[in-house]
């Protein structure tokens, strides 16, 4: 069995087992786990406006699942998604409410140029420093993503608080930058074509590119990657920035098409669930793609489960959280036993 | 002398692949006894199953008479019996003693004795005459003496029969020679060894009795004293193997010229200091030295991976000290380096994505928006694995899980098939069977054949007296001495390399 398949078969026998086991929790509030489920894939997939939701909600988390998975699958550790996507959401949102007029297929234009252009810069900062000086960039990242939340709070305290009540937002940004919805009833809207772009660039780097094949290599033995030719810093530089670039488009699409404003709380921990997303897949941008859906479908179809059943959401949680323990488990479950089997034959 | 092991009919199947058939062998108390044969012959398996690594599939393994039947090491190193590996197996950072106490302590109420495990460590280690500061951290050690700490670890559990699977594989001349005393205090002091090798020199030199082994059977067993090294090369290959002779063809263009090159190792020390050298067309150089002279540095440098201090290199006329390393190997050199599987392979990767490093970037395979051609990619693996009888599955098999040889085959065959102008090979023999042995020189001196130039690395004289048209020794970064083939004195190379000059 190829090692891809085996993986893949894994992660969905987790989520199933996770299931299974929300499934008995659900008895604690009396219902039928069947009826649960049921409710959950209505209120994800039941119709087309709960699907845009679905949609609406898997677009930042596919996207800084493919920035942890891309650098990841390069070997350079960027845990700085988060202050990337905080910095990117805030100077877009800062353009936004700052300059009026500009034409909107331009401001649209620009507010993606520059809040990639931000979410990269904030990435290549760490890998620079990383290639040039050696210093660890886990350490930095996460000391960046401080930085970068501290100083945009700071700002919608201060310099750039709303004028329109509640606290710790921006105000909202020129209509010519929005990204309009497509439904009122849901937060998708037409940033999510720039997503699918995105998504698509990513899996031919990854998958097809010449590039990905490099940057795999640089991770599973760098030593090896230096003596066959591959230029070792810039691609790690490389791999850091698209990384960046990618938490960049998250948190502009969040500003530019969700929300329309920054706020404070604007990434509750996407980055976070993205990371724990593309371990679990093993950087397979493919598989980044289906959990991020399935995690989509669980979230979404959880908030019509609190609201109909009476179950908390926080069930869904639990069931997804279960599903990487699983996954972790399983791989080494497999290793072992693969290679038992190797040795019976 | 009494019994102290005996297989009766162990066979182990790995899938389809029998591993070891129907082995019959005995092993005396108090005896050094070598068992050899190629990679793959099934030895590292065959004491594997003594070592309770793996369970045997038919036959009976007895210890002083007992029949065993381990399932772990544990049971293995409770009956006395220790293994050192291919690959060691210590925690980086920890020091020596710790590395050799670790799982049983020396305690005082619940404090870890620290004093007391030094001590007891000390006293092994002089002992057997193993020289080895204690404090000294793991991964400041070279491998040399990182194998005396598993050793260490071994004699600390009062191991009896001690394994050693291919010790000297990753030593050095000198160092094996230490190792080689060692084992001899461990026989006189009533142990007996079981020492695995495909080095016939060693096996003269070291034992006892001889086991060789061939496609997973032992085919027999022999008292040192009777063997000749041509009978038992024989044996093991299945077949004769002829000694290459090289015929020196008239030089060609200059193809490497090396001028003052200074180079630091890893430690910040120089390690090549101003050396000066050329290599032509049609023209194997060889390098002789004890490992550690500045050779790794001077590849390294040559290859591009190592920044140099100062000094030019020039390829085929062109300067290329500032070149990268791909742009190096667009300009058509090889190099097959010196650490196979730190440097030359992923163990992690696939078969196919090994094969096609260094291959990347040609046009067969990468097209426009930089796009990998992984379908022709992956017919040229196809290829290379027929061709250079790589065992394996697939070519998505992982080469880790492939065998020393065919790990060292996945690297010659990628190199081989480049179309190269200058063949940087270093050691090539380390860690290589006979038969692979004989390929590879095969394949050097055909390439010297169609005209390209060698630059052969080696601290094995032997092969540098048989292979190269011109020889140099470098010791200490430097060249020591210098002669061609034709005229070279064994006696003053061997001086030179030692650092003595005649």
């Amino acid at each position: 069995m190829s090692e891809k398949y085996r993986r893949f078969l894994i992660v969905v026998i987790s989520f199933l087992l996770a299931l299974v086991v929300g499934g008995l929790l659900m008895l604690f509030y009396k219902v039928s786990p069947i009826d649960g489920y049921k409710i959950m894939i209505l209120g994800a997939l039941g119709n087309k406006y709960m699907i845009y939701s679905t949609f609406a909600r898997m677009v930042p988390i596919i996207l800084t699942g493919l920035a942890v998975a891309i650098s990841f699958h390069a070997g350079i550790w960027n845990i700085g998604a988060q202050g990337q996507l905080y910095l990117a959401a805030f100077v877009v949102a800062a353009m936004g409410v700052s300059f009026h007029g500009v034409p909107t297929a331009m401001y649209l234009l620009l507010g993606v140029a520059v809040g990639i252009a931000v979410g990269g810069l904030w990435a290549w900062l760490p890998g620079y420093l990383r290639v040039k000086y050696n210093v660890n960039e886990v350490v930095l990242t996460i000391m960046l993503n401080s930085i970068a939340i501290y100083f945009t709070t700071y700002m919608t305290n201060g310099p750039f608080r709303t004028s329109q009540g509640s606290l710790g937002a921006t105000n909202v940004i020129d209509k010519g930058m929005w990204f309009r919805h497509i439904n009122p009833l849901s937060n998708l809207n037409t940033g999510v074509f720039v997503a699918i772009v995105a998504v698509a660039l990513i899996v031919y780097l990854m998958l097809f590119a010449k590039r990905g094949y490099e940057w795999k290599m640089m991770r599973l033995n760098p030593r090896f990657s230096i003596y066959g030719g591959v230029s070792f810093k810039r691609n790690m530089i490389l791999a850091m920035v698209i990384s960046g670039m990618l938490a960049g488009l998250a948190g502009t699409l969040l500003v530019m098409g969700d929300y329309h404003r920054f706020l404070n709380g604007i990434s509750p921990g996407y980055s976070w669930t993205g990371m724990i997303l593309a371990m679990m897949v093993n950087y397979d941008p493919i598989g980044v793609i289906i959990t991020s859906f399935m995690y989509a479908v669980m979230i979404s179809g959880g908030l019509k489960m609190e609201l109909i059943l009476g179950i908390p959401q926080e069930l869904v949680q639990i069931i997804f959280v279960l599903a990487v323990m699983f996954v972790t488990a399983g791989y080494s479950l497999s290793n072992k036993l693969s290679n038992r089997m190797q040795e019976e034959g | 002398m009494s019994e102290i092991i005996r297989f009766n009919g162990v066979s182990k199947k790995f899938g389809k692949v029998v591993a070891v058939n129907s082995v019959d062998l005995s092993i005396e108390n108090g005896e050094i006894h070598s068992i050899i044969g190629e990679n793959g012959a099934g030895k590292t398996t065959l004491m594997r199953l003594l070592y309770g690594m793996y369970k045997p599939n038919s036959g009976k393994i007895f210890v002083r008479g007992k029949e065993v039947n381990f399932s772990s090491p544990k049971d293995a190193i409770d009956n006395e019996i220790g293994m050192v590996h291919q690959n060691f197996m210590l925690i980086d950072d920890f020091t020596v003693y710790e590395n050799v106490v670790l799982g049983s302590e020396p305690h005082h109420l619940i404090y870890f004795d620290r004093e007391k495990a030094k001590r007891k460590v000390e006293k092994l280690a002089k002992a057997y005459n193993i020289e080895i500061d204690v404090n000294d951290f793991i991964d400041s050690l070279s491998v040399g003496f990182q194998q005396k700490v598993e050793i260490l670890k071994l004699l600390y559990r009062n191991a009896e029969i001690l394994i050693f699977d291919e010790p000297t594989a990753v030593l050095t001349y000198q160092e094996s020679k230490a190792l080689f005393d060692t084992i001899r205090k461990f026989k006189a002091a009533g142990k007996t060894v079981i020492f695995i090798s495909h080095k016939l020199k060693e096996v003269k030199e070291i034992s006892d009795r001889v086991s060789v082994m061939r496609n997973g059977k032992l085919l027999d067993t022999l008292k040192n004293e009777n063997l000749s090294e041509v009978e038992l090369s024989k044996m093991i290959a299945g077949r004769e193997i002829k000694n290459l002779t090289t015929v020196s063809l008239k030089k060609g263009e200059t193809i490497l010229e090396i001028d003052n090159l200074t180079a630091m190792g890893d430690k910040g020390i120089p390690a090549v200091k101003g050396l000066s050298l050329n290599v032509s067309r049609g023209e194997v150089l060889g390098i002789a030295g004890v490992v550690g002279n500045g050779q790794s540095e001077l590849e390294e440098a040559i290859a591009g991976m190592r920044k140099i201090t100062s000094g030019q290199i020039k390829f085929k006329g062109i300067d290329i000290t500032k070149m990268s390393v791909r742009k190096r190997r667009e300009l058509g050199m090889g190099y097959i380096p010196e650490d196979r599987i730190r440097t030359g392979l992923a163990p992690l990767a696939s078969i196919l994505e090994n094969i096609i490093m260094g291959h990347q970037n040609e046009k067969e395979f990468s097209a426009r928006l930089d796009f990998m051609r992984r379908r022709r990619a992956k017919r040229f693996a196809n290829r290379l694995v027929n061709e250079y009888k790589i065992v394996c599955k697939s070519i998505d098999e992982q080469v880790g899980t492939l065998s020393g040889g065919n790990m060292q085959k996945v690297v010659i065959a990628r190199e081989f098939a480049h179309d190269v102008d200058l063949l940087v090979v270093s050691q090539p023999t380390r860690g290589v069977d006979v038969g692979g042995i004989e390929f590879i020189h095969k394949g050097i001196l055909a390439m010297k054949k169609s005209g390209k130039a060698v630059l052969l690395i080696s601290s094995d004289l032997d092969e540098i007296l048989q292979l190269s048209d011109r020889i140099i020794v470098m010791y200490e970064g430097q060249i020591v001495h210098s002669t061609s083939a034709k005229n070279a004195d064994v006696q003053k190379i061997g001086l030179a390399m030692l650092g003595m000059r005649s």
